[in-house]
């Protein structure tokens, strides 16, 4: 189970970073909404920065994430690539429509597609594959990290709101 | 007498190898270092196989086309392996060799019963290896690889070096051995091998055989993470009052579940001292855990510029952090 552990604590490492960039960028107050989302997209880009984006999916989630920042210098602090190389394929890649598949398998493989980031860019059905098992084992490891915290936040939750 | 036993048995344990495992632990030895993220994922039996499809599942991430044309060969380095290492790697070192020294397109055949005798060879004296589990049968073996080396040296002058791009698998017995069925049968073999990866991986897949299953549970799976990730962001934003709150709890929290030391380092710079904090070694000295974040903030104040500064201002004033932070700790058992 280290190796998990490793995962897991790589995401915490990024995950600190992004949250606090991305709260020196961003003004306060903000209402739940926006905080869901500065919460959700900082735990995205960590999840691919701690992924080092040697996976398709990695780098997607960074440039897709990039789109919705305001602060395009955190996604590229955080992980130091170009990330505009996928961003482009992806835009071209939904411009060319949908169409339906018929076959079981296909229409599944179509969705599973849309599902992980930068799926519609693998040609190769073994490689999809591949990737939606990387991401499967990074999103499980944010899932437990969130819970873990939000745990541990609903129980402290009072002592953190007595201050305010 | 016993030779022609022992041949015959590991004739037989050869071609129950499939093609598919030999190529993996093919590459598993060419990248020794790699740790993935997925081998630790599981949890005792199908370690078993994780422990051989880390190598190209994790960070080796883009290699997946590649493994119909491996890498070339590394030559020299590997005849100097020592005898523990040629222990289990010995099949695979000699396959190289033999890609060093034969010509692949003409001579396949004759390179295929080479290369078993030579995997008879190194899988005989792995085996009387396990068995006695004594010096000697290792000297023993060295001796013979080392006979081996010469003997493939000799035929090496007769024959020219073709292409050394590729993988060169063995077709089993009583299966064709055409170049495009055994490549079909190398995909195919992946694909199944991938898809009880992911029974392993996706909880409550052992029932479901088919393509489409597998693709629907695995779809299932990854929505209900990533609408779990939706509603446990929701659940933080509503229970932090800014979204730079986690931090104290974070560490707090990864400080008590792993068994690590974290050394508070002097220079808490912005990023780096979340990477001192999380980034040591593995001992089991966490009960001071509590207090450790009490430094940061302590040293963090001293650099004023600092974002995080502000942050831990606001935060909690650390007395209070002090017993209840064990208590709780302690009750919930992270």
């Amino acid at each position: 189970m280290s190796s998990y552990n490793m995962v897991k604590q790589e995401f915490i490492k990024k995950w600190i970073t992004t949250l606090h960039i991305l709260d020196c960028s961003v003004e306060h107050p903000l209402n739940v909404t926006e905080r869901k989302n500065a919460i959700k997209l900082s735990s995205d880009i960590a999840m691919a920065a701690a992924r080092s984006s040697s996976t398709v999916w990695s780098r997607a989630l960074i440039s897709r994430s990039g789109n919705k920042t305001a602060n395009k210098p955190m996604a590229r602090r955080v992980l130091k690539k170009a990330r505009n190389r996928m961003k482009n394929r992806c835009l071209t890649l939904r411009r060319n429509g949908n169409f339906t598949a018929k076959s079981g398998v296909r229409r599944r493989t179509e969705l599973l597609k849309r599902l992980v980031p930068g799926g519609e860019l693998i040609e190769n059905k073994d490689y999809l594959i591949r990737e939606t098992l990387d991401y499967i084992v990074y999103l499980r490891a944010q899932v437990d990290v969130m819970r873990t915290v939000a745990a541990v936040d609903s129980v402290t939750g009072n002592l953190t709101n007595d201050n305010n | 007498m016993n030779g022609a036993i022992e041949a015959d048995y590991l004739l037989n344990y050869n071609t129950d190898m499939s093609v598919l495992e030999r190529q993996r632990a093919h590459l598993k030895y060419l990248n020794p270092g790699f740790d993935s993220p997925l081998a630790g994922f599981f949890s005792d039996s199908s370690m078993i196989n994780g422990g051989v499809i880390d190598g190209f599942l994790g960070t080796d991430g883009l290699n997946l086309p590649m493994i119909y044309g491996d890498t070339t060969v590394e030559g020299d380095p590997r005849l100097s392996i020592s005898p523990e290492t040629m222990i289990g790697t010995g099949n695979f070192k000699k396959r190289k060799l033999d890609t060093e020294t034969k010509d692949c397109n003409g001579k396949k055949k004759k390179m295929m019963m080479s290369r078993e005798d030579e995997v008879e060879e190194d899988d005989k004296s792995k085996l009387t290896e396990q068995y006695n589990g004594s010096t000697k049968s290792i000297k023993k073996m060295k001796n013979k690889a080392k006979k081996e080396e010469n003997s493939y040296s000799n035929d090496s002058s007769k024959v020219t070096i073709q292409k050394t791009d590729y993988i060169h698998v063995r077709a089993r017995r009583g299966q064709a051995t055409d170049s495009h069925s055994i490549a079909e049968r190398v995909r195919r073999e992946k694909i199944s091998e991938r898809m009880k990866f992911l029974q392993d991986l996706v909880p409550g897949c052992d029932k479901i055989t088919g393509k489409a299953g597998m693709l629907d549970e695995i779809i299932n799976y990854v929505q209900s993470l990533q609408r779990q990730i939706e509603f446990l962001s929701m659940k933080l934003a509503v229970v932090n009052p800014r979204p730079d709150f986690d931090m104290d709890d974070i560490f707090a929290k990864e400080v008590a579940s792993t068994p690590m030391t974290v050394v508070p380092s002097p220079e808490m710079v912005n990023s780096g001292y979340s990477h001192e904090m999380v980034n040591s070694g593995y001992s089991n000295e966490m009960v001071s855990s509590g207090y450790l974040h009490f430094n940061p903030m302590q040293q963090v104040d001293t650099t004023s510029s600092d974002p995080l500064s502000s942050c831990f201002n606001n935060g909690q004033a650390p007395s209070m952090w002090d017993s209840h932070v064990q208590n709780l700790y302690g009750s919930l058992g992270v």
